[in-house]
C-alpha cells in the first residue's frame, strides 16, 4: 500500500490520514480561503462536518463520550437544573475515548515528555482545517485540542519543553525540596494508577489505557497533580508549599473540580491539573485562601482576583461562569445545533476573562490581561465560546460546531504580545487604538502634542501695514506701472497723412511735368552761358584735330540714361559736328555698349555716325580699375578684338594715341579710377567728362587740379551746351518741366520747413502750456 | 514701327509698374523688380560670355600662338579655381584666384589713388595760393587766394570737425580744444553744405530722369 509522505517532515502516513501522524502537519495543502490572517474576523466553523476525517481513534472516543452521554442523561438533567457536579465517572465526552485512542495510536511517535500526558498529547482531536489554518499548532506539543480540552491543555506554552525539560519557566522558582519530586514522573503516574484503582476511571489516566510515561520528562505539575490526586479524596486542602510551588499546591482544586459545574466533566476531579492548565474558574476556590492568593504568581493574582468576583456572583458552583457555560455548552450542544457567534475580542484582557468580567472591574481585567501570557490568554475564549457553541449544538451524533480557538485569535498583534510595562502605560495613557495593524494599543501615537482637537485657530492674513506704508507701495506701484506702459504712438495719423502727402507731391510732379512735357512748353529760358567747368570743354575741341581718334567711356547705368543723354548730347553733337573724329566705344559696365549704341541712335542719328564706318564699339572692358588700367597701358592687349583692324583704329596702339578721351558717367568712382589709371598714359591727351549731375560735384575737384579738362553735368551743362550750339534738343524738351518741377520741390521743402517749424513751435508751446 | 510699338508698351508698363511703389511695396512693384533683375543678370552673363570669355579665352586658346596659349593657361586655371568657390569643400581651391584679384586690385587702386588722386589733389589745393604764378598767367590773384582759403578752412575744418580728441579740465570735465571746437563747428557747415550740394545732384539727376521717363510714356501716346 502507498504511503503519503508528509511535506513537512517527511516521514510516510497512511494514505488515508489527513494530518500527519509525526509532526501533526497536514499532509494536503490547505486553501488559501481558508486561511485567517491576523486582522481578520474569524468564522464560524462547524466541526461537525470534520467528524468524518476525524482519526479512528478519535471517531471512537467520540463514540464513547456520547455513550456515557446518554446513560447520564437523566442525571445530567437534574444537576444541571441544581448546579451539580459532573458525575465523577464521566469524563469529558472527547476525553472518554481516550483510552482506545491511545492504543490506536501507541505507534506514533509522541516525545517522551509528552508520553505521559497521554490523554492529552496523544489525542489529535483537531481537525484537519483546524491543522492547515493555523500552523501555530505545530508549537503546541500539547496535543489536546482546545474545544475537546475544554482549553485547558491547549495554550501553547512558551517553555514548553522540547528535550525533556519538564520545568516551566515560572515553575523554576518552586522550593528545593519538590525538585526532587517534580523530577519523577513515573511517581506521578504511578499516583495517578493508584488512583484510578481506588476510584472509578475518569479520565484515560485513570483507565489505565494510557501508559504511564515511563521517563522523567514530565514535568513538576504533573507530578503533584498525580499527588494531588492522590490525596484529594482524603484531605480536599493542602498545605502549602507543595511540590508545585507553594501557590499551587494551596490552591483548593480538589474542590473546585470537585462540583463542576456541568454534568459529564469530572476530568477536572480526576486530572489535578497544574494551575496554569486550569481554567480561571479554579480561582475563585483561592479566593477563599488568602494565603494562597501570596502564592500565586503575578499573573494569576489579577486573574485570581477576577475570579473571586466572579464567584461572587455563582457562590453555588466553585468553577467560574466560563466553566460552567463550557460544561452547559457541552451537554447541550448534541442537541442544539445552531452555533453562536463568537464572543467580541477584547484585545485589552485574555478572552476568557473578559468574557467573565463585569464593567465594573476593568481595571482588575486589565491587570489581568496585561498579566496573562498569551498561550493563557488565548484559552478561555475558546471555552466560552465552545460551551456557547455546544449549548446551541442539536445533533447528538455530530461534533458540536465549534468556532475558532480563541488562541488563534489571539495571533492578532494585541496586547498579548506586548511588554507588560508598556502595555500598563498605553491602557493608562493614551486612546485605544481601534483599527489596523495597532488595533487594541492603547496610547501608541502621541496624538497629545501633534493634533490639537477641533478647528484650528484662524488667523488674519491681513497686512498690518500704516498709511504712510500704503501710500509708499502705491506711489512705487504707480511707477513701475508708468515704467512698464508703452507709450502711445502719435505717429499714427502724422504717417497717414505723410502718406496722402507723399500721394499729393508725387501726383503733383507727375501732373506738373507731364502738362509741361505734353504742352512742349519752352517757357524756361536755357542757360545763357555756359558753366565754368564746361567753358573749359570750348578750348579742348578747338584743339581737337579733326577726324581723330576718340575714346568715348559709356560708363553709366541705364537708370540715368535720360540725364546722361540729355546732357552728353549737345557736347557729343557739337564734338561730330566740328571734328567728326574717330569713335572708339568702351565701357566698364556690361551694358555700356549697348547704351553706347542707344545713345548714338537716338541723340546722333542727324550726323549719320554707323558703326564700323564712323565708330567701332569694343565693348564691355573687364577688370574695373586694373582693366582700365591694362587698357591705359596697352589697348589692343586689353582687348584682343578683331575690332582693332578696323580702319577707324588702325593707328590706335596706344592710349596715348586717342586725341581726346570723353567720359560719360553717372559716378563719380568711375570717373577718379579713369582719371587716376589713366592720367600718366593719356601723356597729356584731354580727358572730358559728362557726369550726372549727382556725381559733379565730385568729381569737380579733378577738373580745378586740371586731371580733367572739362566737365558737363546733368541737365544743366546740356541744356547750356544746346543754348550754346543754339540747337534744340532732349535738353530743351526737359528745360521747362524739370524747372518747374524743380520749383515745385523747392516750394515743397520750404513749405515743409515751414510747416514743421510752426508745428514745432506749436508744440513746444503747448508743452509749456501743459507744463 | 511694331517692334518699337511693343518697345515702348513694354516700357510704359514697367515704368508703371515701377511707379506704383507710390502707393507702397506691391506685387507689381516687385514683379518689375525681378523682370529688372533677371533681365540684368541675363544680359551680364550674355555680356561675359560673348564679350569676354569667348574672345579672350577660347578662341586665343584655339587660334593664338604657343606662347600666348600657354599664357592663357593661367587665367584658364585661374578661373575653374574661381569656380571651386561653388563646392563649400573646394572652395578654398578658390583663393589663389581670388588672392590674386584682390591683391592685383588693391595695388592698382592704392597706385592710382596715391598717382591719380592725393599728390595731384594736393598740388591743386596750394596752387591758388601761387600768387605770383596767377600774376604771370594772368590770373585774378586775389579770387584764386579766397577760393584757395576757403578751400582749405573747409578742408581744415572738415577734418577737424571729425578730431575727437579732448583734454580732461580741472573740473572734470572733457572738453575739445577751442581752435578745434571752432573749426569744427566751421567743418560742420562744410559738412552740411557738401550734402546738400549732394542732395542736390542726386535730386536733379532724379528729376532729370523722371521727366525722361514721363516724356517716354507721352512720347508712346503721340506726345
Amino acid at each position: 500500500m502507498a504511503e503519503l509522505l508528509c511535506p513537512h517532515c517527511g516521514m510516510p502516513n497512511d494514505p488515508e490520514q489527513n494530518v500527519c501522524s509525526f509532526c501533526r502537519q497536514p499532509l494536503r495543502a490547505a486553501e488559501d480561503g481558508e486561511s485567517i490572517r491576523p486582522g481578520e474576523a474569524p468564522t464560524k466553523k462547524t466541526t461537525a462536518e470534520l467528524e468524518p476525517i476525524l482519526p479512528a481513534w478519535l471517531r471512537d472516543a467520540r463514540a464513547n463520550a456520547r455513550r456515557a452521554e446518554e446513560e447520564k442523561t437523566a442525571e445530567d438533567a437534574q444537576a444541571e437544573a441544581e448546579h451539580p457536579a459532573p458525575p465523577k465517572e464521566v469524563p469529558p465526552d472527547l476525553l472518554a475515548g481516550l483510552a482506545s485512542a491511545a492504543r490506536d495510536d501507541q505507534d506514533e511517535e509522541i516525545p517522551e515528555w509528552m508520553r505521559g500526558a497521554a490523554p492529552v498529547s496523544t489525542t489529535p482531536i483537531q481537525s484537519e482545517k483546524k491543522e492547515q489554518t493555523f500552523p501555530r499548532r505545530q508549537e503546541l506539543h500539547w496535543e489536546g485540542d482546545t474545544d475537546e480540552l475544554g482549553g485547558m491543555a491547549t495554550a501553547p506554552v512558551p517553555s514548553a519543553p522540547e528535550s525533556g525539560d519538564a520545568l516551566l519557566p515560572w515553575m523554576q522558582s518552586a522550593p528545593a525540596e519538590h525538585a526532587e519530586e517534580s523530577d519523577e514522573v513515573s511517581n506521578w503516574l504511578d499516583s495517578q494508577k493508584s488512583a484510578s484503582q481506588e476510584e472509578p476511571p475518569v479520565s484515560p489516566f485513570a483507565s489505565g489505557t494510557v501508559k504511564p510515561p515511563v521517563t522523567g520528562e514530565l514535568t513538576d505539575w504533573l507530578d503533584k497533580a498525580q499527588a494531588d490526586v492522590e490525596t484529594q479524596a482524603e484531605a480536599p486542602k493542602t498545605e502549602p508549599g507543595d511540590s508545585l510551588g507553594e501557590w499551587l499546591s494551596n490552591l483548593p482544586r480538589g474542590e473546585s473540580l470537585s462540583e463542576p459545574t456541568e454534568a459529564g466533566e469530572t476530568f477536572h476531579e480526576d486530572i489535578d491539573l497544574p494551575d496554569w492548565m486550569k481554567p480561571a474558574g479554579e480561582l475563585p476556590a483561592a479566593s477563599e485562601q488568602g494565603t494562597v492568593e501570596a502564592s500565586l504568581p503575578d499573573w494569576m493574582e489579577s486573574a485570581a482576583q477576577t475570579s473571586a468576583a466572579a464567584a461572587e456572583k455563582t457562590e453555588a458552583t466553585p468553577a467560574p461562569d466560563w466553566m460552567s457555560a463550557f460544561r452547559e455548552s457541552e451537554s447541550s450542544a448534541e442537541a442544539e445545533a445552531p452555533f453562536a457567534e463568537p464572543a467580541p475580542e477584547i484585545p485589552s484582557a485574555p478572552a476568557f476573562v473578559s468574557g467573565q468580567e463585569s464593567l465594573e472591574n476593568k481595571q482588575a481585567d486589565e491587570l489581568f490581561s496585561v498579566d496573562m501570557p498569551d498561550w493563557l490568554s488565548s484559552i478561555a475564549p475558546t471555552d466560552q465560546k465552545t460551551g456557547e457553541a455546544l449549548t446551541d449544538e442539536t445533533a447528538p451524533d455530530a461534533i458540536a460546531p465549534a468556532d475558532l480557538p480563541s488562541w488563534v485569535q489571539a495571533m492578532r498583534p494585541v496586547e498579548t504580545v506586548l511588554p507588560e510595562a508598556q502595555s500598563t502605560r498605553t491602557l493608562a495613557d493614551g486612546p485605544l487604538e481601534e483599527k489596523g495593524p495597532l488595533a487594541g494599543l492603547r496610547g501608541v501615537l502621541p496624538l497629545d502634542g501633534l493634533i490639537q482637537p477641533g478647528k484650528p485657530r484662524a488667523h488674519a492674513i491681513r497686512l498690518q501695514v500704516s498709511e504712510a506704508q500704503q501710500a509708499d507701495a502705491s506711489l512705487l506701484e504707480q511707477m513701475l506701472a508708468a515704467e512698464t506702459e508703452a507709450e502711445p504712438l502719435r505717429g499714427g495719423s502724422a504717417l497717414a497723412s505723410q502718406r496722402v502727402l507723399r500721394w499729393v507731391i508725387s501726383a503733383l510732379l507727375i501732373l506738373l511735368v507731364s502738362f509741361f512735357l505734353a504742352a512742349k512748353s519752352q517757357s524756361v529760358p536755357l542757360p545763357a552761358t555756359l558753366p565754368a567747368e564746361s567753358n573749359l570743354i570750348l578750348p579742348v575741341l578747338d584743339a581737337l584735330p579733326a577726324d581723330a581718334p576718340v575714346l568715348m567711356i559709356f560708363d553709366y547705368e541705364p537708370a540715368l540714361a535720360g540725364e546722361l543723354e540729355a546732357a552728353a548730347a549737345p557736347f557729343v553733337d557739337r564734338v561730330l559736328g566740328l571734328r567728326h573724329p574717330r569713335v572708339t566705344i568702351l565701357s566698364t559696365s556690361p551694358t555700356g555698349a549697348a547704351l553706347a549704341e542707344r545713345f548714338f541712335a537716338k541723340t546722333q542719328a542727324r550726323h549719320n555716325y554707323l558703326p564700323e564706318q564712323n565708330y567701332i564699339n569694343l565693348g564691355y572692358l573687364p577688370g574695373g580699375t586694373t582693366g582700365i588700367l591694362s587698357f591705359a597701358v596697352n589697348p589692343r592687349a586689353a582687348m584682343p578684338l578683331p575690332e582693332w583692324a578696323y580702319p577707324l583704329v588702325m593707328d590706335v596702339h596706344h592710349f596715348s594715341d586717342y586725341a581726346a578721351v570723353i567720359l560719360l558717367t553717372d559716378q563719380a568712382e568711375t570717373a577718379r579710377a579713369w582719371v587716376e589709371q589713366t592720367t600718366s598714359h593719356r601723356e597729356g591727351r584731354p580727358m572730358l567728362v559728362i557726369s550726372s549731375a549727382q556725381a559733379a560735384p565730385m568729381i569737380q575737384p579733378y577738373l580745378l587740379s586740371g586731371q580733367i579738362n572739362g566737365l558737363v553735368s546733368g541737365l544743366h551743362g546740356g541744356a547750356a551746351f544746346e543754348n550754346a550750339n543754339g540747337t534744340s534738343g532732349l535738353a530743351r524738351g526737359y528745360w521747362d518741366a524739370y524747372n518747374y518741377a524743380t520749383l515745385l520741390v523747392a516750394l515743397t521743402i520750404l513749405v515743409g520747413g515751414l510747416w514743421n517749424w510752426i508745428a514745432g513751435v506749436r508744440s513746444r508751446g503747448q508743452g509749456l502750456g501743459e507744463i | 514701327m511694331p517692334t518699337e510699338l511693343i518697345y515702348g508698351a513694354i516700357s510704359f508698363l514697367l515704368t508703371l509698374m515701377v511707379l506704383s511703389y507710390l502707393i507702397g511695396d506691391n506685387a507689381l512693384f516687385r514683379f518689375a523688380i525681378h523682370v529688372f533683375v533677371g533681365v540684368s543678370a541675363g544680359y551680364v552673363a550674355a555680356v561675359a560670355i560673348y564679350q569676354v570669355i569667348w574672345p579672350y579665352l577660347l578662341i586665343p586658346l584655339v587660334t593664338a600662338s604657343m606662347l600666348e596659349r600657354a599664357l592663357l593657361v593661367v587665367p584658364l586655371v585661374f578661373s575653374a579655381l574661381i569656380l571651386m568657390k561653388i563646392s563649400p569643400r573646394l572652395s578654398w581651391l578658390g583663393g589663389p584666384a581670388v588672392g590674386y584679384l584682390v591683391g592685383a586690385g588693391a595695388a592698382v587702386a592704392i597706385g592710382g589713388a596715391a598717382l591719380g588722386t592725393i599728390l595731384p589733389q594736393v598740388n591743386a589745393a596750394a596752387e591758388p595760393f601761387d600768387v605770383i604764378g596767377l600774376i604771370q598767367r594772368g590770373g585774378n590773384p586775389w579770387q584764386s587766394v579766397f577760393n584757395g582759403v576757403v578751400m582749405l578752412v573747409g578742408t581744415i575744418s572738415t577734418l577737424a570737425y571729425f578730431h575727437f580728441g579732448a583734454s580732461r579740465k580741472t573740473d572734470g570735465s572733457v572738453k575739445r580744444n577751442g581752435l578745434i571746437e571752432a573749426l569744427a563747428w566751421l567743418g560742420k557747415l562744410f559738412v552740411a553744405l557738401t550734402l546738400g550740394v549732394l542732395f542736390a545732384g542726386v535730386y536733379a539727376a532724379a528729376l532729370s530722369a523722371f521727366v525722361e521717363r514721363i516724356q517716354s510714356l507721352l512720347s508712346l501716346f503721340g506726345f
